[in-house]
């Protein structure tokens, strides 16, 4: 048992972020800086970077959700009315009876493109075509473009050789190339998107994939977007394996190190075992599509539902490259604004491995209407795997919090916002994984909100947190706790509205993917359209929160909540090459009872006095 | 930390492998060449599992469709495949080999070696591309194809002065939509021939990639660049043409030997 | 548990490394002896061989009992060879023998996801429709068309098998007596395949999963009959259209 005081625990007692060396400054004018930001190989720019680029493609994405809402308003349709002339009159026939037309109401983004083109809207097919087009584009970003890189690769690349103590990643310049690789990939995208977009899901279904706009290369270049971001996913899972394995700090052993580098260890090993299989299901879609050569056509004998296992193989496991990098953020959450050990450690790190096991042996659940009967029960039961190591982290979490000293800060309000949306989440699986009830259940709103709570209310939730608690770190200034907190709420309560009601809907039949809808729900299409809007303001706070921190935030202490992991002993915003001299390990990462956090006061801090506790 | 000292202290007639010293977040060189060794396998776990989406449809097509692999497979010619498994493995030998001289600092050997395993992928290609799949595709053979003899009854042209003599109805064992051969006795003989070039021909882009490789190994090893401290770019070249090597060793019986 | 490594050992404690993790780190800088090697070469070539050899074997002893070996055989054989030739690659010439057990970890874990892959997913693929009858394999034998007959944009669009197509187009063009001919050069052209010796009609004369009763009768058009007895499990599907279109 060793305590040390805060002047020994680390080399920058008296450093506190007045250090000129930081990592931020810059090189020049604003050319050199710009250059030195496009060469650099510092993991934390590159975080930066991707943090950056991530929150464009995250505004990409929302603005398509808020596109879909808005349609869902009211119901497309098609209504017959009795046509008028020119003079707007009501048109009659020969006989008196009136003269009926076919019109299209409901259809917001059918009018809107008519309008644009100065015609008239004929036909019910180019709105819902439209529509299509929204939902795959906001499906297909968010799920490649947002949640896969979004804590990985911005604030796991900052953040883990620093909680490992090393000055880089194992392999700095394949970093700073993986981010290249994942602007490509996007731009590939977005060019997809100018070009008129994609209509097939993002799951890139086939028949779907390999027969609708046949003539356009929207498709392809999309598919080809997501194969080249499998390319820079790889080569970030890739780097931190490596980095995790060999350079942790003298002194750090497995048990030593963060729980949230065992979920990106974790999460790293799934992204270089599934990944590749997209790979090559995409290379095979791409043939596919633009040489028919078979493979997935049930016309020249092949099989599409051998597409849906390739895409699953990879696509299951990677719904836990989403969410292990957001329980590894709120293992570190919860101890730090606890102040308490956290319960349980190896349980919590060996469910981050059991999650990443199991997520290779259910990916059929995806399938339960398309596979067949042996496959579908033998994945429904392997399925209800998942539960055992998500349940002891959820249960661990709480252990944690009992008896802690609570401190109400954003990054915490998140944590619990986490744990409230992702039990919701977890238990509202349970009937999607049971053969019986998915059968009902599949392909309905019910699905929709299920996997909303889960990514969103996991996966971005989390990233908003995790965002809050390293913000000091990364950029060196505090934000207005007061209008974060204000944002965090307008988010839970914009979130539930959105998505609760979307069990509802799912539970009375409502199917996604659709325009159209009976009266019946238009109800609650509208309380869920309100509740995005809502959704919508509560970012727009924690952007404006973000920038004024930026722009007129008061600088930000080395360790602002007490942290104990190695990233906290670095200033704010940290060094180039991170730390003064190499930090040696002396205490656990979650040792509250008995280490006083570094850059800290005793007095500020003192420790339990139940010193005779030591075990 | 303690290898950054490396440079001082040593003369420009030093070759460049001594003078290299690991990156500034390294302990030592030695860990460094572990990690990138490390990552490199990790690579090479990727490249397994993007060839494991091609052996899992042709396995799951040919258990589907067991005689149209089967009528497949008769029209590729076994030792064509026999020769070039052999020729991989001679390559396979000749990089080991390679890295071995480097480790001994035997410069020469070395090079020597890199130049022969980069002429047996050319081989390979040339087998590959010109023996099996242009007649294949297009009924073009060229002249001194051994197979050719037995196919002159039904010439009808030549191109370039003879070099390439065409065989009417010999060729369009196309993939997919492209399959124009008459003479198939399976309907889903187009299916096995979109397996074979999917896998065949990313398999060869791989071999491409690799000799890249080793060309690029090659021309850093006559700067001297590689000795027996530092030879980290030959090794995991090495390890990427082995790979190469066994998913051919996989490949081959699956395509060619099938009854 | 997470102090455990902070008790000082008496025994050369090191501050730096408590663990002892460098003390038995094996870097990788073995060198291998060129007779290991060369040795390892002569035994993958006569792998290589007698891989070729059993397959020629398996074959010989097919036609000269008369037998039908089961179908996995083949497979068997050649993989269990495979495997052997792909475990002496990675020992002695991808050092995983001599370097860092990680990287052995690394390889063995791949392979065991690559199992899984395809252990789940034939389990499903192969065993559709065994209790409902509805989702077993609804397939178009050799498809329905709709693609077309060469690269340019006004080709010909195919409105059946392509593989029936480009038959009857075939014979129409040279007449049936030079298709037989040239049918019988092709298949003999690498004389090795069993069932291409019994000529054009081959099809016919055995049960063969995959192929469609009846496609080739424009070729063998008295061999009709015989496909009779074994039609039941293609001819219902062949019947339909193909799902999805």
């Amino acid at each position: 048992m060793t305590t040390l005081d805060s002047s020994k625990a680390g080399h920058l007692g008296d450093h506190h972020g007045h250090h000129g060396g930081s990592y931020l400054t810059p090189k020049g004018g604003w050319l050199t800086t710009v250059v030195d930001w496009a060469t650099t190989v510092d993991h934390k720019k590159i975080g930066v970077m991707y943090l950056v680029a991530v929150l464009f493609m995250f505004f990409l994405g929302g603005v398509a959700a808020l596109v879909v809402r808005t349609e869902l308003l009211t119901p497309v349709r098609t209504v017959e009315v009795q046509a008028t002339d020119a003079a707007g009159k009501l048109m009659v026939d020969a006989d008196g009876k009136p003269v009926m037309k076919s019109v299209i109401t409901g259809q917001w983004l059918g009018e809107m493109k008519a309008k644009i083109k100065g015609e008239e809207l004929t036909s019910i097919d180019g709105g819902n075509n439209w529509y299509n087009r929204a939902f795959t584009l906001h499906g297909a970003i968010m799920v490649f473009m947002v949640i896969i890189p979004s804590i990985p690769a911005s604030l796991g690349n900052f953040l883990i050789p620093l909680m490992l103590g090393a000055k880089d990643v194992a392999f700095p310049r394949l970093n700073l190339l993986s981010w290249y690789i994942y602007v490509t990939g996007s731009i590939f995208a977005v060019c997809s998107i100018i070009i008129g977009g994609v209509d097939t899901g993002w799951t890139f279904y086939t028949p779907y994939s390999t027969t609708t706009d046949a003539e356009y290369a929207n498709v392809v270049l999309m598919v080809l977007g997501a194969f080249i971001l499998g390319f820079s996913s790889i080569l970030t899972g890739l780097n931190f394996v490596v980095t995790v394995h060999k350079l942790r700090a003298p002194g750090m052993g497995w048990f030593d190190m963060p729980l949230f580098i065992w979920a990106m260890y974790s999460t790293s090993l799934i992204q270089v075992l599934a990944t590749p299989v997209i790979g090559i299901t995409l290379l095979l879609l791409i043939f596919e599509r633009m040489f028919k050569i078979g493979i997935f056509d049930p016309a020249m004998g092949g099989d599409p539902v051998l597409y849906q296992h390739f895409f699953w193989f990879y696509s299951h496991p990677v719904v836990y490259v989403m969410i292990l990098p957001a329980f590894g953020v709120i293992s570190e959450i919860i101890p730090v604004h606890s102040h308490k050990k956290i319960f349980g450690y190896r349980a919590v790190a060996f469910a981050s491995l059991g999650v990443a096991l199991v997520s290779f042996l259910v990916w059929g659940h995806h399938m339960f209407a398309s596979s067949g009967e042996l496959g579908a029960t033998v994945f429904s039961a392997l399925t209800f795997l998942v539960a055992i190591p998500t349940a002891v982290k959820v249960f661990n979490w709480i252990a944690t919090l009992y008896k802690g000293s609570i401190a109400l800060t954003t990054p915490m309000w998140y944590a619990l916002i986490f744990l409230f949306l992702f039990s919701i989440g977890g238990l509202t699986g349970l009937p999607l994984g049971t053969l019986a009830t998915d059968l009902h259940l599949h392909d309905s709103y019910y699905v929709v909100a299920h996997f909303h709570y889960v990514m969103m209310g996991g996966t971005i939730i989390t990233f908003v947190g995790g965002l809050h608690h390293w913000w000091p770190k990364m950029f060196g200034r505090m934000y207005n706790q007061f209008w974060a907190n204000i944002g965090a709420f307008t988010v839970f309560i914009g979130f539930n509205v959105t998505f609760f009601t979307q069990f509802f809907l799912g539970t009375q039949g409502m199917p996604r993917r659709y325009a159209s809808y009976i009266d019946d729900y238009q109800i609650y299409h509208v309380i869920s359209t309100v509740g995005s809007y809502i959704l919508l303001l509560g970012f727009l706070i924690h952007l404006f929160v973000f920038l004024h921190s930026l722009v007129a935030g008061r600088k930000a202490p080395a360790n602002p909540w007490g942290g104990l992991t190695l990233e906290w002993e670095a200033t704010s915003p940290p060094d180039e090459h991170n730390f003064h001299h190499e930090p040696i390990v002396r205490h656990g990462p979650y040792d509250f009872d008995t280490t006083v956090p570094p850059h800290w006061d005793p007095k500020d801090y003192p420790l339990p006095a139940r010193p005779k506790h030591a075990h | 930390m303690s290898t950054l000292d490396t440079r001082s202290g040593i003369g420009s007639d030093v070759p460049l492998w001594k003078r290299y010293a690991a990156g500034h977040h390294w302990r030592s060189a030695d860990e460094e060449f572990d990690a990138c060794t490390l990552g490199f396998w990790l690579f090479l776990a990727t490249e397994v599992l993007l060839f494991a989406g091609l052996f899992c449809a042709y396995a799951m097509l040919r258990y589907k469709y067991p005689e149209a692999f089967l009528n497949g497979s008769s029209h590729l010619d076994w030792r064509w495949g026999c020769l070039n498994t052999g020729v991989l493995l001679i390559s396979s030998y000749t990089m080991a080999a390679s890295i071995r001289m480097f480790q001994l600092d035997r410069q020469a050997m070395g090079k020597l070696l890199l130049a022969i395993t980069f002429a047996c992928g050319i081989g390979f290609l040339i087998i590959k591309g010109l023996f099996e799949y242009t007649p294949k595709l297009s009924g073009w053979f060229i002249s001194f194809d051994p197979a050719l003899p037995h196919y002159l009854d039904f010439k009808n042209g030549e191109a370039l002065g003879g070099l390439f003599v065409h065989i009417d109805g010999y060729g369009g064992k196309a993939p997919g939509q492209f399959f124009s051969y008459a003479f198939s006795d399976n309907p889903f003989e187009p299916l096995w021939w979109s397996v074979y070039y999917c896998a065949t021909g990313i398999h060869a882009l791989h071999v491409v990639i690799g000799m890249s490789l080793i060309a690029w190994c090659f021309f850093r090893a006559r700067k001297g660049a590689y000795g027996p401290t530092h030879y980290t770019m030959v090794e995991n070249t090495g390890l990427y043409w082995h790979l190469v090597d066994l998913i051919w060793i996989f490949l081959f019986p699956l395509l060619y030997l099938i009854h | 548990m997470s102090n455990a490594h902070a008790a000082p050992a008496s025994h050369g404690f090191d501050e730096l490394d408590p663990h002892g993790a460098g003390k038995h780190t094996k870097h990788s800088h073995h060198i291998v002896s060129g007779v290991t090697l060369v040795g390892v070469l002569g035994i993958l070539l006569v792998f290589t061989a007698l891989t070729v050899g059993l397959a020629q074997g398996e074959k010989w002893v097919m036609s000269y009992f008369a037998i039908e070996l089961p179908r996995w055989v083949n497979v068997a054989v050649a993989m269990s060879i495979a495997t052997i030739k792909a475990t002496l690659v990675l020992m002695y010439f991808m050092l995983l023998r001599y370097s860092n057990p990680i990287n052995t970890i690394v390889f063995l874990v791949c392979l065991v996801a690559f199992a899984l892959f395809l252990f789940f997913t034939g389990l499903d693929i192969n065993n559709r429709g065994n209790i409902d009858p509805i989702k077993a394999n609804q397939i178009q034998a050799g498809g329905i068309g709709g693609i077309k007959a060469g690269w340019s944009k006004d080709a010909a669009v195919i409105d059946k098998a392509s593989v029936v197509y480009w038959r009857e187009r075939k014979l129409n063009e040279v007449g049936p007596e030079k298709f037989a001919k040239m049918k019988a050069a092709f298949s003999h052209g690498h004389a090795e395949h069993a069932h291409a010796d019994t000529g054009p009609t081959a099809s016919a004369a055995k049960v063969k999963s995959g192929t469609t009763p009846g496609l080739f009768d424009a070729a063998a058009p008295a061999a009709h009959d015989e496909h009779g007895g074994h039609a039941e499990d293609h001819a219902a599907p062949a019947a339909k259209p193909a799902a999805g279109h």
